[in-house]
């Protein structure tokens, strides 16, 4: 999870592996105030998520996902087509600001709306509401790049 | 692609096993180097220097004005550099006040909010600073020629020198800023140079009300 934000959220490897850094420096840092009561995701995902849009402004990075090679290109994959896809995917999620990024990374990583509203500390209905957006957005740019 | 399909992609992008080494070889390294420090931290340091500078000069400059009260120029210079340093550690400690009270597994939204105004904060801070600086260069000169020399720069100068240091301040502000567009331009690559143009230009702080604003139009109910 922390390497999917740290992708999500930089350009380059060497970014990637400070961003990496400094977001197990933060967990660990924070774990004594940890509330054992409380979702440990909740938690660790506020945590990543503050740290990595902050390093963002930090150093104002521009995420060009799509461009950034050597971040995506995990190893060689079998099926191109699938590939290309993601890479829109990654293109759709780098092209979004800091916050939405949050949302729709969360939503990638499965978590329940309840979850991404306490993460992000926005209403259930709110994050309901921008979701269904975002995946309307996303399937109509979807379309579009594989209609021409 | 449905969205189901891109779901089970991007899982597939990660490597669990892969990541969890990466993050361990990450903590190793940190422990065994002590390199890594948090950007937070980091952030803290300016404002923690500013304050104890900005204490240093205000105690120094406090007792140097007394001393000289039998010199009202010297006297009100060292007072005008008082004030602006208590100006200075009032902001710094501000900024480590509003630093020291975000938590970040507090809800994201929320800490970014903090952070953005602690940068506007911060912006705000270098903006005047290096706006105003070239004013207090007159009553900084009395000050250190008092200090170091011992000779009342205005009573040997007379008036007309505080004035024309002042209208020189005054001339500083346009050439400085010009000079500074035309260095950041010069060594356009330098981090350094355009954010200090930037800072100065009025640019950055406008990026952090816009990223206020995203932010507080996030948090509406859509």
């Amino acid at each position: 999870m922390l390497g999917q934000v740290a992708r999500a959220y930089t350009r380059s490897d060497a970014d990637r592996a400070d961003l990496e850094s400094e977001m197990v420096a933060q967990l660990w840092r924070a774990y004594p105030r940890y509330d054992a009561a409380r979702s440990f995701s909740t938690w660790m995902y506020r945590i990543a998520l503050n740290v990595a849009i902050s390093f963002g402004r930090r150093y104002r990075v521009a995420v060009p996902l799509g461009e950034a090679g050597g971040a995506l290109a995990v190893e060689p994959r079998p099926h191109e087509e699938r590939e290309e896809r993601l890479g829109r995917l990654n293109a759709f999620i780098a092209a979004l600001d800091p916050m939405n990024r949050a949302l729709v990374l969360l939503y990638l990583e499965d978590c329940p709306q309840r979850e991404i509203a306490e993460v992000l500390g926005i209403t259930e209905t709110n994050v309901s509401t921008k979701l269904h957006r975002l995946k309307r957005r996303l399937r109509e740019q979807m379309t579009e790049a594989e209609g021409a | 692609m449905e969205l189901e399909e891109m779901k089970n992609s991007w899982k597939a992008q990660t490597d669990a096993v892969g990541a969890l080494r990466a993050v361990n070889a990450q903590l190793l390294r940190m422990l065994e180097a002590d390199r890594t420090q948090s950007a937070l931290r980091r952030w803290g340091r300016v404002p923690t220097y500013e304050l104890v500078a900005g204490i240093v000069a205000q105690l120094w400059l406090v007792r140097f004005a007394t001393q000289h009260l039998g010199a009202p120029v010297v006297a009100v210079s060292a007072a005008v550099l008082a004030v602006a340093a208590l100006l200075g550690v009032i902001v710094a400690a501000r900024q480590l006040v509003m630093l020291a009270e975000i938590d970040f597994s507090a809800p994201v939204a929320s800490v970014q909010e903090r952070l953005e105004r602690l940068q506007r904060l911060r912006i705000r801070n270098t903006r005047w600073t290096l706006l105003l600086a070239p004013l207090l260069w007159a009553p900084l000169s009395v000050v250190f020629v008092q200090a170091v020399f011992g000779v009342d720069l205005v009573r040997s100068g007379g008036g007309a020198w505080a004035m024309a240091n002042l209208a020189l301040g005054l001339a500083c502000i346009p050439v400085g800023l010009w000079a500074l567009r035309r260095a950041a331009a010069r060594w356009g690559q330098s981090r350094f140079w355009q954010q200090l143009r930037d800072d100065v230009g009025g640019r950055t702080l406008a990026r952090a009300r816009r990223s206020l604003d995203e932010l507080a139009a996030f948090q509406r109910e859509a």
